[in-house]
This record gives C-alpha cells, sequence and structure tokens, in this order.
C-alpha cells in the first residue's frame, strides 16, 4: 500500500511538471481579394508565419474583387461567420472605421508606423486620432510613365525628360481621324491618373485643394487652371481621347500602349506585370518604365496619393490578439520588404522602400522612389466619388464648351457637388 | 368557381415563404429610407423621418437616372414587343418545325448567356469606335465611325441595341407559345374566308393573344425597369454625360459606392412606385375578360 | 395550286429573311465562345474573330483557378431544385387565382407582383440579415427558399391557365373530382408548354445568380458556377480569355436544358373543343 502510494505521488508529482500540453492552436481567417501575385506571396509568408507561431493556423481565403467590398460588408454582419484579418483597400477602411466595427491597431505597433510609414498610406486608416489596420503597400498613380519602345525607336525619338518636351512631342505624334484616335501622344485620363495628375498640378503650382476641415476645394485659381490645361490637352492638342474614360473598364491607357496605339502613359507600377501577362510583352524591348517629369522646371514634385490596401482585424473577433500577431509578422520590415518585391507594390515603409535589397529586387520602381517624399494624403473621404464627379466635369468640359468661363464654371460646381456628395471623416 | 378554401390552404404557406423571403427585407428597406442608415452599426441609426425625401427634388443625379429611366424603359418594351411579336409570328406560320426550332433556339442564346460576360463582350468588342463589330458593320453600308460610348447622343441608343439583342429571345418563346394555342380553325375560317394574313393577324391572332400579350408587356416593364448589370458595365456611373444613368445603377452607387443605404432605399421606393403604378395602368388597359 | 406556292414562297422568304438576321444576331455570341478559345494575348487585344490558333488553355486556367466543378454541382442542384418546386407553386398558384373567387383575391394577387418590383440592390442587406437571423447564414438552403415561390411563375400561369374553358374544370367537379385532382387531371396537361417555357426560365435565372451565393455563403467552394466569371477580373486588371472560357462553361449546362425543353415546344391541345 505504501509503495503504492509513494509511486503515485511521483507520478503525479511528475504529471504536473510536464509542460501544460499545447492548447488547440488558434485558428484566424484571412480573407483576401484574388491577385495571383499577391496570393502566391501570401501563402508563403502564411506558412512562414505558421511555422514561427505554431500556436496559429491561417485558414486564407481570397475573394474575387468586383464583389469583395459588398462580401466584407455582409461577413462583419454575420458575428463569428466573420474572418479575423481582412485584407481592406484604403477607401473602405474609413467607411468601416466610423462605423466602429475594426479593432484599433496596438499603440506600439501604430507609433511605429506613424513613424516609418510615408503619411498617404496611413491616412484612410486613421479616425479620430487613432489607427485602425496596417499598410500593405504605397497605392500611387502618378511619378511613372509607361512607354512604348518600339515607337520611341522607329520615330527616332529619346524619352523626354521636362514635362514641356513631354507635350511637344505628344502633340507632334498624336493622329486623330475623326472620332478614331489613330495614335495617342500621352495618355491620362483613366479615373485613377486623370485625378492624380489634377491634383498633383494643382499641388506643383503651389496650390492646396485640400482645406483644413478636410473637404476639397477646387474653385482656387490653380485649380481652375490645372483644370484648363488638362482638358486642352485632349480638346485642342488632341494628345489623347476620352475612350480610356468612356470605356473605362475595357480600355486603358497601357492597353493602347501595348497595342502600339499611345506612345506612352502615366500609369501605377502595376501595368508593367500586366503588360507582360495580358500582352505578351517584354520589359526593355517593347516598353519601359521611366520617370513622369514634374510639371514645373525645378519644383518638388508633389503629388497626392490615396490610401491603397491594408490589414485591417474586426472588433467582434475572439482571436484578435493572434489576428493582430499576423499583422505585425507581415508588417516586418524584412517580411514586407519580400512581400513588396514579391507583388510588385511600392512599399509603404520608409525603412522598406531606402532598402538597397528593395531596389535590387525591384530596379524597375526607381523612376518612383525618390518621389515618394513628396506624397500627401489625398483627404479623409471616399475617393471614388471624387473621381466619379472628376471624370464627368472633365468629360463634359472636353466635349463641349471648353472656354475659361466655363471652365470656371465647371469647377465651381464640382466643389459644391462633391462638398454635397462626399462625407469627410 | 366554386367557395372553397382550397385557394387559402394552398396559397398561405406561399404567402408565408414570400413574406419571410421577400417582403420583409422590402418593408426592412422601406423604414430604413426613414434612417440615416448603417448598415453595420445597430445602434447608430438615427431617425431622420422624411429628410431623404426632401433630397430627391433637388438631387440632379436623381433627377437625371429618372428621366434615363423612363426614356430606357419606354424606349425599349415598344421596340420589344414589336419586334417579339413579329418574329413570333413569322415564326408560327413557318410551315417545318425544323426551322422554327432552329430559329428560336438561334434567338434564345443570347439570353442563356451572363449577362455580365455579354456586356463586356459589347464593350470591349463590339462599340469601340475603331475595331468595333458595330462600326464594322455599319461600314459596309456606307456609314462612318460612331463613337457609340463616347457620345452622349448615343450612349442610349448602344445600351438598347444590347439590350434588345440579349432580352428579346424569352418573349419571342413567350409569343410563340400564346400564338400555339389559338386554335387553328378560327385562322383557317378567316384565311376561307378571304382574309390576308395582315388583316387575319390583327383581326383575330392579336386579340386572341390578349393575355399572353398583357402578361408579356407586364414582365417586361417590370424587369426592364430594373436592368442593371449591362449599364453597370457598359456605362459606369452613367458614362458619358451620365446619359447612361439609370435608377438601378444610381441605387447601387449610393448604397455600395457612398454607403448611404437609407438614401438608396429612398430612391429604391420610388422606384417600386413607378413600376407599380406603370403595372396597374398596364394591366387596366390590357384587361382581357373573354374566354373562347 | 397558287394556294400551296404562296405559302412555299411566304416560308422561303421567312426563312431566308431569319436566316440572315440570325447570321448577323449570333455574331457577338459566337465571339465570345471563340473568343474563349484564344491565347489570353489575342482577346485582349481584340482584333480578331476568329483564334489564330484552338487552344485550350484558357479552359486549363479555369479548371485549375476555380473549383468550378463543385459550383458545377451546386449550381446543378439549386437551380433544379427551385426549378421543380417553382414549377408546381407556380401552377398551383396560378390554377387558385384562375378558377377560383375568394375574398382578398385582387389584393393577394398584387401582392404578390409587389415582390416583383423592388431591385435587388436594397433588399440584399435586409435579406441577408433575415437569413442570418433564421440561422441560415453558410447553409445552402439559404439560397434555395427565397426562390421557391415566384411572382413571375404564378403570373404567366395564371394567363394560360385563364384560357382553359370554365366549363372543362366544371364538368370534371361534376365528375366528382377534388380539386387537386382537377389540378393534376385537367391543368397540368394543358399547359405543358407554358411550363416548359417556365422552367427554362426559372432554371436560367436560378442557374444566373452568382450574387446572393456569395453573399449568403462563406466557403468559397460553396459557390455557383457563375462566380467563375468574376474570378478573372481583379482590381485593374482581367484575364478575358478566362472570362470567356468561364463563361461558356457556364453557358453549356443550361443550354443542354433549353434543348431537351424544347420538344415540349408543339402546338398545344386545341382546347376549344368539347365536343
Amino acid at each position: 500500500m505504501k509503495k503504492f502510494l509513494h509511486l503515485s505521488l511521483v507520478l503525479i508529482l511528475c504529471f504536473s511538471l510536464l509542460p501544460v500540453s499545447a492548447a488547440e492552436p488558434v485558428t484566424i481567417k484571412f480573407w483576401t481579394h484574388i491577385n495571383e501575385a499577391w496570393n502566391a506571396s501570401y501563402e508563403e509568408l502564411v506558412a512562414e508565419f505558421e511555422q514561427a507561431n505554431p500556436d496559429i493556423k491561417v485558414d486564407y481565403q481570397r475573394f474575387p474583387y468586383g464583389e469583395f467590398e459588398a462580401k466584407i460588408q455582409t461577413s462583419l454582419m454575420a458575428g463569428n461567420a466573420a474572418a479575423d484579418v481582412y485584407e481592406v483597400w484604403g477607401g473602405w477602411v474609413l467607411d468601416f472605421a466610423s462605423q466602429g466595427v475594426l479593432s484599433e491597431t496596438p499603440a506600439k505597433f501604430a507609433a511605429e508606423l506613424e513613424d516609418d510609414a510615408y503619411a498617404p498610406v496611413l491616412g484612410a486608416l486613421k479616425h479620430e486620432g487613432k489607427y485602425y489596420g496596417a499598410p500593405v503597400e504605397f497605392n500611387i498613380e502618378y511619378g511613372g510613365m509607361v512607354v512604348n519602345k518600339k515607337l520611341y525607336d522607329e520615330a527616332g525619338m529619346t524619352y523626354p525628360t521636362t514635362w514641356a518636351q513631354l507635350i511637344e512631342d505628344a502633340k507632334k505624334v498624336a493622329v486623330k481621324d475623326g472620332e478614331v484616335m489613330k495614335m495617342r501622344g500621352f495618355g491620362f485620363s483613366t479615373p485613377d491618373t486623370l485625378t492624380s495628375n489634377f491634383l498633383a498640378l494643382i499641388l506643383q503650382s503651389g496650390g492646396q485643394y485640400l482645406k483644413e476641415d478636410g473637404s476639397v476645394d477646387f474653385t482656387i485659381p490653380e485649380a481652375t487652371a490645372a483644370m484648363k490645361q488638362l482638358v486642352a490637352y485632349t480638346a485642342d492638342d488632341h494628345i489623347n481621347n476620352l475612350d480610356t474614360l468612356t470605356n473605362q473598364d475595357t480600355q486603358d491607357d497601357h492597353m493602347m500602349v501595348a497595342l502600339d496605339e499611345s506612345f506612352g502613359c502615366v500609369r501605377g507600377p502595376w501595368v508593367l506585370s500586366d503588360l507582360e501577362q495580358s500582352y505578351g510583352l517584354t520589359m526593355g524591348v517593347d516598353f519601359e518604365y521611366i520617370s513622369q517629369p514634374p510639371f514645373f522646371e525645378g519644383v518638388e514634385q508633389k503629388f497626392a496619393a490615396e490610401t491603397g490596401w491594408s490589414l485591417c482585424v474586426p472588433k467582434n473577433t475572439a482571436a484578435e490578439e493572434a489576428a493582430w500577431r499576423f499583422v505585425e509578422f507581415l508588417n516586418q520590415p524584412d517580411v514586407l520588404l519580400r512581400h513588396n518585391i514579391a507583388c510588385a507594390q511600392v512599399p509603404p515603409r520608409r525603412s522598406v522602400a531606402n532598402d538597397p535589397d528593395y531596389i535590387a529586387g525591384a530596379p524597375y520602381m526607381l523612376p518612383l522612389l525618390d518621389k515618394l517624399q513628396y506624397a500627401q494624403f489625398i483627404g479623409p473621404f471616399n475617393t471614388d466619388i471624387l473621381k466619379d464627379y472628376l471624370k464627368q466635369t472633365y468629360m463634359n468640359l472636353v466635349i463641349g464648351d471648353h472656354s475659361d468661363e466655363a471652365i470656371q464654371d465647371a469647377c465651381v460646381k464640382l466643389t459644391e457637388d462633391l462638398a454635397q456628395a462626399m462625407k469627410i471623416y | 368557381m366554386k367557395k372553397t378554401i382550397f385557394p387559402y390552404v394552398v396559397l398561405a404557406p406561399m404567402m408565408l415563404l414570400l413574406f419571410v423571403f421577400l417582403v420583409l427585407p422590402i418593408l426592412g428597406s422601406f423604414v430604413i429610407a426613414l434612417f440615416k442608415y448603417n448598415p453595420l452599426n445597430e445602434t447608430g441609426n438615427t431617425f431622420i423621418g422624411f429628410e431623404n425625401f426632401r433630397r430627391l427634388a433637388a438631387d440632379e443625379l436623381f433627377n437625371i437616372s429618372f428621366v434615363n429611366t423612363l426614356i430606357y424603359v419606354f424606349i425599349m418594351v415598344g421596340i420589344n414587343l414589336v419586334i417579339t411579336l413579329l418574329f413570333a409570328q413569322l415564326l408560327t406560320s413557318l410551315s417545318s418545325n425544323k426551322w422554327r426550332s432552329l430559329f428560336r433556339v438561334l434567338l434564345f442564346m443570347p439570353c442563356v448567356a451572363p449577362l455580365a460576360a455579354v456586356s463586356v463582350i459589347w464593350s470591349k468588342g463590339i462599340f469601340p469606335v475603331k475595331g468595333g463589330l458595330l462600326n464594322k458593320l455599319l461600314s459596309y453600308v456606307g456609314v462612318a465611325p460612331i463613337n457609340w460610348l463616347g457620345n452622349p447622343s448615343t450612349l442610349m441608343p448602344a445600351l438598347l441595341i444590347l439590350s434588345l439583342w440579349a432580352d428579346i429571345g424569352y418573349n419571342i418563346i413567350l409569343f410563340i407559345s400564346g400564338l400555339q394555342s389559338i386554335p387553328l380553325d378560327y385562322l383557317d375560317a378567316a384565311q376561307i374566308d378571304g382574309a390576308g394574313p395582315i388583316r387575319r393577324f390583327f383581326s383575330i391572332t392579336f386579340p386572341l393573344l390578349g393575355r399572353t400579350f398583357s402578361y408579356v408587356t407586364a414582365m417586361t416593364l417590370i424587369s426592364q425597369f430594373q436592368a442593371f448589370a449591362q449599364f453597370a458595365i457598359v456605362a459606369p456611373n452613367g458614362g458619358i454625360g451620365r446619359r447612361g444613368y439609370v435608377l438601378s445603377t444610381y441605387i447601387y452607387d449610393m448604397g455600395f459606392r457612398n454607403k448611404d443605404m437609407g438614401y438608396a432605399s429612398t430612391v429604391s421606393l420610388v422606384l417600386f412606385f413607378i413600376i407599380l403604378i406603370v403595372t396597374l395602368v398596364q394591366q387596366r388597359l390590357n384587361r382581357v375578360d373573354w374566354g373562347y | 395550286m397558287r394556294k400551296i406556292n404562296r405559302k412555299l414562297l411566304s416560308n422561303i422568304i421567312i426563312i431566308i429573311f431569319m436566316s440572315l438576321f440570325c447570321s448577323v444576331f449570333m455574331l457577338p455570341y459566337v465571339r465570345m465562345i471563340l473568343d474563349s478559345f484564344k491565347t489570353r494575348v489575342e482577346v485582349m487585344k481584340g482584333t480578331t474573330m476568329f483564334p489564330k490558333k484552338f487552344i485550350l488553355d484558357n479552359y486549363r486556367t479555369v479548371f485549375q483557378k476555380t473549383p468550378i466543378v463543385n459550383w458545377f454541382f451546386n449550381s446543378l442542384w439549386t437551380s433544379t431544385l427551385v426549378t421543380v418546386v417553382t414549377l408546381f407553386t407556380s401552377s398551383l398558384a396560378g390554377f387558385v387565382f384562375a378558377k377560383y373567387e375568394f375574398k382578398g383575391k385582387q389584393l393577394i394577387f398584387w401582392f404578390i407582383m409587389a415582390t416583383m418590383m423592388v431591385p435587388a440592390q436594397t433588399t440584399m442587406i435586409p435579406s441577408f440579415l433575415i437569413i442570418q437571423k433564421l440561422g441560415l447564414y453558410d447553409n445552402l438552403f439559404a439560397i434555395v427558399f427565397p426562390s421557391l415561390v415566384g411572382g413571375f411563375g404564378i403570373f404567366l400561369c395564371k394567363q394560360f391557365i385563364e384560357d382553359i374553358p370554365d366549363s372543362m374544370v366544371e364538368a370534371a367537379s361534376i365528375d366528382g373530382a377534388g380539386n387537386m385532382r382537377i389540378f393534376f387531371m385537367v391543368i397540368l396537361p394543358l399547359i405543358k408548354p407554358t411550363l416548359s417555357a417556365l422552367a427554362i426560365f426559372t432554371f436560367l435565372g436560378k442557374w444566373n445568380d452568382y450574387l446572393n451565393p456569395l453573399l449568403y455563403l462563406s466557403d468559397i467552394s460553396r459557390m455557383t458556377m457563375p462566380l467563375a466569371l468574376s474570378f478573372f477580373t481583379s482590381q485593374r486588371t482581367s484575364d478575358l480569355g478566362g472570362v470567356m472560357a468561364a463563361a461558356t462553361l457556364v453557358i453549356l449546362p443550361v443550354t443542354i436544358v433549353f434543348l431537351c425543353f424544347q420538344k415540349q415546344f408543339v402546338r398545344g391541345i386545341s382546347i376549344t373543343g368539347m365536343k
């Protein structure tokens, strides 16, 4: 009996000293939109994270972009069927944050981001002084141009280094025959690039369209002058036409470059992989990505950028801590660097953008990198509305009366309409 | 017929289903129209009464899409009914079943394809100025290229052509169905009496087609008022000059882009009443009392 | 002699006209299918009608990148179920509205009609909340229940059943048949072409619906076929070759269903006669 008691005591002691059996791994659901290169990189990082954190499993799902926003919205309403980490487009974060359904970025992490990240990538993540997510990329639709190398070589022309040269060349090569645009000199009219160029022109002219309270004012003289300039390029100089705005989903400026119907256009770096995959072209042979010259010589190349894709954690999730761990992991500079290179994204953090390894991995980003410091956040509102109204105003001016008076009136109306339609956060 | 509870027994479960899954959401969305609604925030909705409705009158985009919708529906339905009835009659009068089946299949094929894919094809391959099919066909008859989507005056016609293409198959089938249930005896008798094909159509066929016609008209009206996919894809945000902005795309923009579900519901309510009134009027005008 | 010639002539004219019309009419549809056999680059460039070379890459992409086979089965069983039940409910309700008088008939009928008049965009979120409150979120029945009864079918059947002479119904009931017997024995056989049309339209409508499954179901493998189209359009780029291949695959089953039901579109039994 005594021996038995001794033995059991020893056994009990041993068991109590054993480490507590590992708790069931927490599973976090991670939802992103579909983008092959991005999804592949996420997969890799998920595997890495799971290895480094055996107590967390990541269930990674992706959805088509078209309905992704609606999907996020309805899933947030479903309570615990929701995901734990969402990849959210910047503009949407503002809406969700203001509705109080997102979890705050942990203070230490937020401070780190404020220090290291560029202003535009954090703009839409900030609501009433607090942050509600972490950026994944710097979304930029200004500063870089895709040029058709073949056309330039054939015409014996060199790439423009000043804006004046760019426009002059464009006017020379553009060919318009009635309604048909046979050759475009320079493309800048997609909803994204029209907006970015318009705002950049205002800023570089010394004006500021963004008011203290976050609303926009296009009645300032710099704005009407910018509008006039951009309208004239299309309506009077005919260096391009409105096809990329009227057929915006099936005709993009870079598509025209790919079809040898355009000498070049301003577009974000994402077009480079699209040109390769959708049109079978080769960088360096068929096209190149060069620096877009500032509108005026010797001026800081200021421009406005909106917040791009970011990672957010919802408030009502049981795995909040694990979710944030995953987000922070992805945002570590060395991890982010690899991710940004694999996804062909511009880094949201200075430490990554200035890292020589980044430039080595994504040399084509060079035209953009030194401009990042001049970017301002576009504004605390839903940019889709701004782009839509601006596009409509622009189109109406191009096909109609674009006298100085008409432009003035149009800018006033644009400002008024936006004041009514756009909610300022 | 006789006074029995049979109708109630039959309809009760159906009404229950309809009520829970269709009526409740509709009522819900109408109630939302009275709030500054936020679907994610169940406690933060402020009651604003009829403010949303007052907004409508001064809302320029609402007025534009309202007018566009009316233009679209009435032209579309008008042309639709004429073409589909004509084709149905032509096909029904064919002696050969084989040919009739063939054409019927061909005409219905566009209806089978998802409207989203169809809209992309049209936007990319049919409407463009340079390589688009429409302009190519027009060039064979000597017409200069038209900028379908880039010209405010041709945007709606382009959408009408696309919509008709994607839709006439349905009505042709329904009309053929209706035409085939008209007894041949009547038509034969009229023919013996010396009536020509056109006279036969208007005096005998068309009147006897009353119920089918009434149904087809009502359903086409109801569905075309809510046409969405082609407008969203071919004329996003209304296209040039907002000429392609219709109430359904406006509602979508308000609800899912501007996140103002309350206002979107308000506009929906307006659309609902328009559809209801137009249909009521149409049914009244088309009242068919006779049997055989 | 002359009458026969005239009939033949009018037949020929009609055939020629319809043939010309259909060949132009079918072009966009044919283009869609041809595009699915082109390389992605060729589709994006959009300059050719016929593929330079017929390739199956796009189809391979569809099968590799999307769980389309799962989706096919999901689509198949939900569409079939909804169609069968809808045929039943529509014809039965149509019968009741066409041949019976009862209090509140007009009101109830217009009530049902009204449910078709509200655009989906606005009912989307309230519908979602209801589905969720009923505990049907992520349940395949969430996309089936709401479609089992529909004004479209009820109205259609009502119209065609009204054309059936009352005398026939009366005769049957005098013979001692109960309500349901009359329904099955007298009414249904006479509206076969109508039911065929309704079957096809209902099946087609349900088959092409991708939005409801997308919102009411959580896991991507439970979605329905048309979602495949969205898979190839990303934020700024599209793989149009993939879109067209997906579209062709989505069209195929419905087309087959249509061709099967085509045979039912025969001239209905003549219903003048009570000999």
